[in-house]
């Protein structure tokens, strides 16, 4: 049965059982049809020769003094009992029976037996029989009239030709539905191999040949090349942009250490305390820097990572920008930063990745201190139609509206001069975005009429959420 | 102000002991998770500053015991693991504050400055005097619900005199509580601040009285 299952259960087993089911159901009904017409044949051929022998009787009457009487047709009779009991009866113009069996039943009418031979179907001596009568004028007869002769005979041998010929046709139906199911299982086959030749070449790909599949295949298969070869070029896209990006780190990663190194050579052959005091301060902006890159790949990697893997939960916006808001603005910057945080209303449940959100707003606010060299920050939340707007708005130069699109992406340089001005890494907005898109949402930035630079992430508003 | 350093690299505790030494405070410096939660229990500081990864006990079970035990000394969490981890950023465990190895020292400093200034034991950080809210823990202050906006220096003299009103604090006392070790100030910074304060607070039921030859006081009018 298990083996059964497993059979119906592939696309081969699973086609052939249909073929074979409508097969099986034509063959049934051609099989009753043709038992149908076998017997139609064989009672034609037997009721020819019944006639005949009915005839035969009829002609061998004779009058002899008034007086019906039969000479039987031995022959002719002979002829219908090699296999059956034959049976007949006479009976005279008065009606009485002057030959044969009394009790045989005739049965036909005679007005049609006076025109020709008439069959029916009867039973004598509890065996069925196939009847023929015909009536003949005698008018020799002591009152003429008509004389009817019914010859009866047992269907053995009609039984034995319908018989005889139906398992000839049965067996070619057979024959011819074998033939049938073992065509269609080649033909199955076959159909089938350019899907066993998908299969092999996917599983002898090299996992770095991303190029698309080339193979010769029917019009039917196209549509399924086509979708592996569509993913095939994203995930090659993909490898493309993670190559680059390590690339890219690589690159970032080495220019602030080597940077690092130099300052501890210059610092080791520095004797002037005034410039000892200068190249340490160098010294730490450099460290901190490789410390905040080093950060920032790890959690770029880590909201790439929760974005894809944790579900969201239900997460309080104000409060968690507020959290934020005390958490990142840095007590011993060189700037003394005033901050002010504004929010339409009290409460504001979305369902979110709380931590990817917080490193997102953290990222912003991050880049308008380093960036911006802002040293006033607002942030506010505020409704607009269903959508939730979180603003950071600074008071420093922000970013040129020719590099807002470049902005998003890891590591482009806004055409930096380098030159230890750049105290990020290039990965802060990059990572806003992919937190944005995973929450639905959007980066935008605008300059507002009260001066300054703003950073506006748009989230979608939940339903019921953030009445004013 | 007596502070124990938990931290089992010898140069960073060392760097976190000198700091800490050079703006005047007491440190005990220790290694090893285990002894740093039986010291604990026994003894009283003002602050604790707590590396997460330690040996034979990590820092979130110290963090658990005390606050289990009901101590509510102020703690400054170190961490060398993602700062988005979530019981981190959460401080579900009862941390005050924390900072994600490598850190800048001075903002260390200021932090520790941030959480001795608060003290122990108090109940919830949010200080309403008038119709002014000043949110410790985010560091926010609105008054009459809208956004009262304050500069880091200015928020926390806000916040200095603001948690005990009754109290006269002299340019000095203010001086050593504002300002960092690197920064040179004046008195005269202390002034300046008072002033800037003061124009913010106009309006707003609330204001700093210059006790002659003493120093300030928050009240409210």
């Amino acid at each position: 049965m298990r083996r059964f299952d497993r059979f119906a259960g592939t696309l081969f087993g699973r086609t052939l059982l249909f073929i074979a089911l409508v097969v099986a159901t034509g063959a049934a009904a051609l099989a009753i049809i043709a038992r149908f017409y076998a017997g139609v044949a064989a009672e034609r051929a037997y009721d020819q020769l019944l006639a005949g022998a009915t005839i035969q009787v009829a002609e061998n009457l004779y009058v002899q003094g008034g007086v019906l009487a039969l000479s039987p047709p031995v022959a002719a009779l002979s002829t219908l009992s090699r296999y059956d009991s034959v049976y007949y009866k006479v009976i005279d113009s008065r009606g009485m029976v002057v030959a044969g069996y009394p009790d045989l039943d005739s049965a036909a009418n005679l007005a049609a037996a006076k025109r020709g031979p008439v069959f029916a179907n009867g039973s004598y001596q509890n065996k069925p029989v196939r009847i023929a009568t015909i009536a003949r004028y005698m008018p020799e007869e002591r009152t003429p009239g008509w004389a009817s002769v019914t010859v009866a005979q047992t269907t053995n041998a009609r039984q034995q030709l319908t018989n005889e010929m139906s398992f000839k046709v049965w067996t070619l139906i057979l024959l011819m539905s074998a033939l049938a199911i073992v065509a269609s299982a080649l033909a199955i086959r076959r159909g089938l191999r350019p899907l066993a030749q998908i299969e092999s070449i996917i599983a002898a790909r090299d996992p770095a040949d991303l190029r698309p599949v080339a193979v010769e295949t029917p019009s039917e298969m196209q549509a399924i090349i086509g979708a592996i070869n569509g993913l095939i070029a994203r995930l090659a896209e993909r490898i493309t942009a993670m190559q680059r990006f390590i690339a890219d780190a690589a690159h970032q990663m080495r220019t602030p250490l080597a940077r690092l190194d130099a300052q501890i050579e210059l610092l080791d052959s520095e004797t002037n305390p005034a410039q000892v005091a200068a190249r340490l301060a160098a010294l730490r902006k450099t460290s901190s820097d490789v410390g905040r890159l080093t950060g920032q790949l790890l959690n770029h990697a880590m909201v790439i990572h929760r974005n894809e893997v944790i579900p969201f939960q239900p997460v309080e916006l104000v409060s968690l920008v507020k959290e934020v808001l005390g958490r990142s603005i840095p007590l011993a910057g060189e700037r003394d930063v005033r901050v002010s945080f504004e929010s339409g209303c009290k409460q504001i449940w979305l369902s979110a990745d709380a931590i990817s959100l917080q490193e997102a707003i953290s990222n912003v606010l991050h880049n308008a201190l380093l960036h911006g060299k802002a040293d006033t920050i607002d942030v506010s939340i505020a409704g607009h139609g269903d959508t939730l707007h979180v603003t950071v708005t600074d008071n420093g130069p922000g970013i040129a509206p020719e590099n807002w699109d470049a902005a998003l992406r890891p590591f482009s340089r806004l055409g930096e001069t380098g030159q230890g001005t750049r105290a990020g890494s290039g990965l802060g907005l990059a990572i806003v975005d992919e937190v944005m898109k995973a929450h639905g949402g959007s980066v935008h930035f605008a300059l507002p009429p009260s001066g300054g630079f703003s950073v506006v992430l748009v989230l979608p508003r939940p339903p019921g959420a953030g009445s004013e | 102000m007596r502070i124990l350093v938990v931290e089992d690299d010898a140069e960073i505790g060392a760097a976190i002991r000198g700091r800490l030494s050079r703006l005047g405070h007491a440190v005990d410096l220790e290694m090893d998770g285990g002894v740093a939660n039986n010291l604990l229990a026994v003894e009283t500081f003002d602050l604790v500053v707590l590396d997460v990864m330690l040996p034979t006990l990590d820092g979130f079970a110290i963090l658990r015991n005390l606050r289990a035990a009901g101590n509510t000394t102020p703690l400054l969490l170190l961490t060398a693991r993602s700062a988005i981890d979530d019981r981190v950023s959460g401080l579900a465990l009862g941390a005050d504050d924390y900072l994600v190895k490598p850190f800048d020292y001075r903002e260390f400093e200021a932090r520790v400055q941030a959480l001795l200034r608060r003290g122990s034991g108090q109940a919830h950080d949010l200080i309403r005097l008038g119709s002014l809210v000043i949110d410790r823990t985010n560091r926010l202050a609105e008054c009459d619900r809208k956004p009262f906006p304050l500069s880091r220096q200015e928020f926390a003299l806000l916040e200095i005199l603001a948690s005990r009103p009754q109290r006269v604090f002299s340019k000095e006392e203010l001086l050593t509580l504002l300002f960092n070790f690197d920064k040179e100030p004046s008195a005269n910074a202390v002034e300046q601040y008072v002033t800037r304060v003061r124009k913010k607070l106009q309006g707003a039921g609330v204001e700093i009285r210059t006790v002659r030859g003493v120093g300030y006081q928050i009240a409210t009018l």
